[in-house]
């Protein structure tokens, strides 16, 4: 898959997430321990592990839907540990959910309007005084031309909860485009989805990184990791156990081992 | 106009007054708030003891004042906004659902044991009476004139608060809450507080509910604790799902359906030789059954809530098809306004 | 496959397509098990492993497929009928009740049976004598390897003919893993046909009489596990490099 070139200009330099010894217990279980990884710019960091690693659990310790026990997270420049999730999507750090979130009750079209959220708009006083617009003429075009690129602009008016589960998925990517984040961390997206149409989430992920993101994303389905990521790294029993190039990290010994168990020593 | 209209059509103004702010909450957040009648309440009371002057002992109560009748419904509807606040801040940060739900039915027991036990607050049970034809003598009414007076007033209220709701639907805020009605972890993914939002909303429901209080006041020239019982939370919530929960006009609907002409309609049965309480209870038994009916068979209510559609843009480019194309989908409408029945 | 001979296999599934709604998550997978035995299910996260337990103990709606337990065609059935069948279904979480006492879990257990309750509660105290020394106390304050042991010996209260095991180890700790296998090895004695679904593939190869490797909902690889776990392509089905 062809890296794109980062932009033209002075790129800022480090990495756009970094994960310092992220830990979170759950009472006596430790669900992360000592997580530490980085996810550079304009690139796709693949984040992969067996069941119960821990890779959910450390998603919403960065995103902020869980506070972290100890540890550090660094997006940017900024630490954003423990901030609120809005907080920290409003910084530009957006994530999907493993199944998709939509709105049901509301058009296609209003879920990809309110995916970008505007503060100055979005005031009751505005609201009820000045004339309920949810958009302008410029906002409005430029949904309806992303709906157009991902092939949804004929279900714009159809309520979101109506979308068959791929179609949901589409909405999801047209969210996050809209959204215009710095990094997106997508959990999950292939669930559900038929894995024949994985070069069209592909072309969505890339899509991404050509606008300028840097995507994390964790994933089951090995091909696909694969094929769309430059950079792997591997969880188990919560903790981080290799990170690197996927031919590097297929061969890894402690990769495989967690992959598929070790067998235990002692035959009682 | 006979009296009995005049007086059901200001009481139905009054009930949709209720009912809208009642819509913000449930319908738009979908929060089921059981201390909403308590807003309303605080509404009537605050109303009648800033307009109708000093107590005169046996009685008791705060302030007694002779404010203005519109002063007063409007400081009235913000000390049902401010006892909101306090509610919200509580009951929004953590909980939902039925726990929140249980909160706020604590909370509106407070304020009713409060009511009827605290004496200096309300005068206990006799509670707060004589507001006479407010703004009657300003207009120079007479005692016939004065009930359209009032009845156009209420109305016009109605009028006012619908629109203002309708427009506040349509803006970016309306669609913020709502999304948090529909999923709220997504709505926060997006960059939103979900607490203060929501929180908003609560406010301004619980205003809106006192200022229906505060007509509610100068209606029945009094209020007390025995003018405030849950079959009145039930009949404002009544009105919402059937009429439409989340659609303006569906709550004015409901609110006629359901307030006027079920409460009424019984008025007309003929009474029972032994047993003259009859009727009242087969008033009651006739909402449950009819609320039954809907959640059962049409929970979105008479009206639901409508899709806004975009109209501009033409039907599409066509573009690749879409992911899982072939799988179950409706057929889009563009430049349909009807309501889906979903 | 193990040659034809004898009695009916405890259960043979054939052509299983099932899903939540929406695409099927397993598609075409047949399986054989043994009374006596142990056949594991397993293969990478996401193919349909938990579906496919989920659809032979009619939890879940299939779109096709037949299923036999010892000859009788079961096909179709909901769990509470494909219990008296013969199958007892262990799933992963919620598999005890956590109010209720140990006793009166097995109780529950056995709920279907027209009698024998108790003696069969004494050969299964037998069994597992830790339980045994549990009766009393409630299920929730049991510790994981102990409440692994009591879904267990609820399941086998109906006297199944397949016992069916949905990630029985899941969240416990290694030391509890090995505790768990010991438990199964023992049930195996008692003549049960044994289907298991778990995470540690190696240590469930070494258990297993016979073997089948999903992916992608399908059936890819079948074998002993002794021959699984020296087979190369298994490692390669994991890691992606087969498709």
């Amino acid at each position: 898959m062809s890296v794109p070139a980062p932009p033209a200009g002075a790129a800022p330099p480090g990495p756009a997430l970094q994960v310092e010894q992220l830990t979170k217990h759950f009472g006596g279980v430790n669900a992360v321990t000592d997580c530490s990884f980085a996810a550079p710019r304009h690139r796709v960091t693949g984040l992969i592990g067996p069941n119960g690693a821990g890779k959910s659990t450390a998603i919403d310790c960065i995103s902020g839907f869980k506070r972290p026990d100890a540890g550090m997270v660094l997006f940017g420049d900024r630490a954003i540990t423990g901030l609120p999730p809005h907080r920290i999507a409003r910084l530009g750090l957006v994530r999907t959910f493993q199944t998709p979130r939509e709105w049901p009750q509301l058009t296609v079209m209003e879920n990809l309007i309110l995916s970008r959220y505007q503060p100055r708009r979005e005031g009751l006083w505005r609201g009820m005084l000045r004339g309920g617009h949810v958009a302008d003429q410029a906002e409005l075009a430029q949904v309806r031309e992303v709906l157009d690129q991902f092939g949804l602009l004929g279900l714009r008016n159809e309520r979101a909860g109506n979308l068959s589960g791929g179609q949901k998925r589409l909405v999801e990517f047209a969210r996050i485009r809209i959204a215009e984040p710095e990094l997106v961390i997508l959990d999950e997206p292939m669930g559900g989805v038929n894995p024949v149409l994985g070069e069209r989430m592909a072309a969505a992920i890339e899509t991404l990184v050509a606008h300028g993101a840097a995507v994390v994303l964790v994933e089951h389905n090995l091909p696909f990791i694969e094929r769309v990521t430059q950079h792997v790294v591997v969880m188990a029993h919560g903790a981080v156990i290799a990170a690197g190039p996927f031919e590097a990290i297929r061969s890894d010994r402690a990769v495989i081992d967690a992959y598929l168990g070790t067998q235990r020593t002692d035959d009682a | 106009m006979s009296q009995y209209l005049v007086s059901v059509l200001t009481e139905g103004s009054i009930f949709t007054v209720m009912a809208l702010g009642l819509n913000v909450i449930w319908g738009w957040g979908g929060d089921f708030d059981l201390a909403f009648y308590g807003y309303v309440a605080l509404g009537a009371y605050m109303t009648l003891v800033l307009t109708i002057g000093r107590a005169v002992p046996p009685a008791e109560f705060i302030l007694g004042l002779q404010l203005p009748y519109p002063l007063a419904v409007l400081l009235g509807a913000l000390a049902a906004g401010l006892m909101g606040l306090v509610v919200g801040l509580i009951a929004l940060r953590h909980l939902r659902g039925i726990y929140f739900s249980i909160v706020t039915l604590g909370a509106v027991y407070v304020l009713y044991v409060l009511a009827g036990q605290y004496v200096p607050l309300f005068d206990g049970y006799n509670g707060v009476s004589g507001l006479f034809d407010p703004m009657g003598s300003t207009f120079g009414l007479t005692y016939q004139t004065y009930q359209y007076f009032f009845l156009g007033l209420c109305i016009a209220v109605a009028v006012v608060v619908f629109l203002l709701l309708e427009r506040l639907s349509g803006s970016r805020f309306g669609l913020a809450l709502r999304s948090t009605r529909e999923d709220e972890r997504a709505t926060a993914a997006f960059g939103r507080n979900i607490y203060w939002l929501k929180l908003r909303g609560y406010v301004l429901g619980a205003v809106v509910g006192g200022l229906a209080g505060g007509l509610f006041a100068g209606y029945l020239t009094a209020f007390n604790p025995s003018a405030w019982s849950p079959i009145e939370t039930i009949v404002v919530y009544a009105s919402i799902l059937v009429g439409g929960k989340g659609n303006g006009r569906g709550v004015v609907l409901g609110v006629f359906l359901i307030a006027v002409l079920l409460q009424e309609s019984t008025r007309f049965l003929p009474q029972v030789p032994n047993n003259p309480e009859l009727v009242l209870a087969l008033r009651e038994m006739v909402i449950g059954l009819v609320l039954i009916a809907f959640i059962r068979l049409r929970p979105q209510g008479l009206l639901p809530e409508r899709r806004h559609l975009d109209r501009e843009g033409g039907p599409g480019t066509g573009g690749p098809p879409p992911l899982g194309a072939g799988a179950s989908h409706a057929a889009p409408q563009v430049g349909s306004a009807e309501p889906d029945a979903s | 496959m193990t040659p034809d001979s004898g009695p009916a296999p405890a259960l043979v599934v054939t052509g299983m397509t099932a899903g939540y709604g929406g695409a099927p998550i397993v598609t075409d997978v047949s399986v054989t098990a043994r009374r006596g035995a142990i056949t594991a299910i397993v293969g990478p996260n996401g193919g349909g492993k938990s579906t496919l337990l989920k659809a032979i103990a009619g939890v879940i709606r299939t779109t096709s497929g037949r299923v036999w337990v010892e000859g009788r065609d079961v096909t179709g059935q909901p769990a509470e009928r494909v219990v008296r069948q013969g199958i007892a279904y262990v799933p992963q979480v919620a598999n005890v009740f956590p109010e209720l006492s140990v006793r009166e879990n097995l109780e529950m257990g056995g709920y279907i049976r027209r009698s024998g309750v108790r003696e069969r509660m004494d050969q299964l105290f037998e069994l597992f004598p830790d339980l045994h020394r549990a009766t009393r106390r409630a299920a929730n304050t049991l510790s994981g390897g102990q409440r692994t042991m009591l879904a267990m010996a609820r399941g086998l209260m109906v006297d199944p003919v397949v016992l069916i095991l949905d990630e029985p180890s899941a969240g416990l700790s290694p030391q509890f893993q090995g505790l768990v296998w010991d438990q199964i090895e023992q049930v195996k004695t008692t003549d049960v046909a044994v289907v298991i679904v778990e995470q540690n593939t190696r240590e469930t190869l070494r258990h297993a009489q016979w073997a089948y490797v999903l992916t992608l909902g399908q059936n890819r690889l079948e074998g002993t596990g002794r021959d699984l776990l020296a087979d190369d392509q298994v490692v390669a089905l994991y890691v992606g490099r087969l498709t």
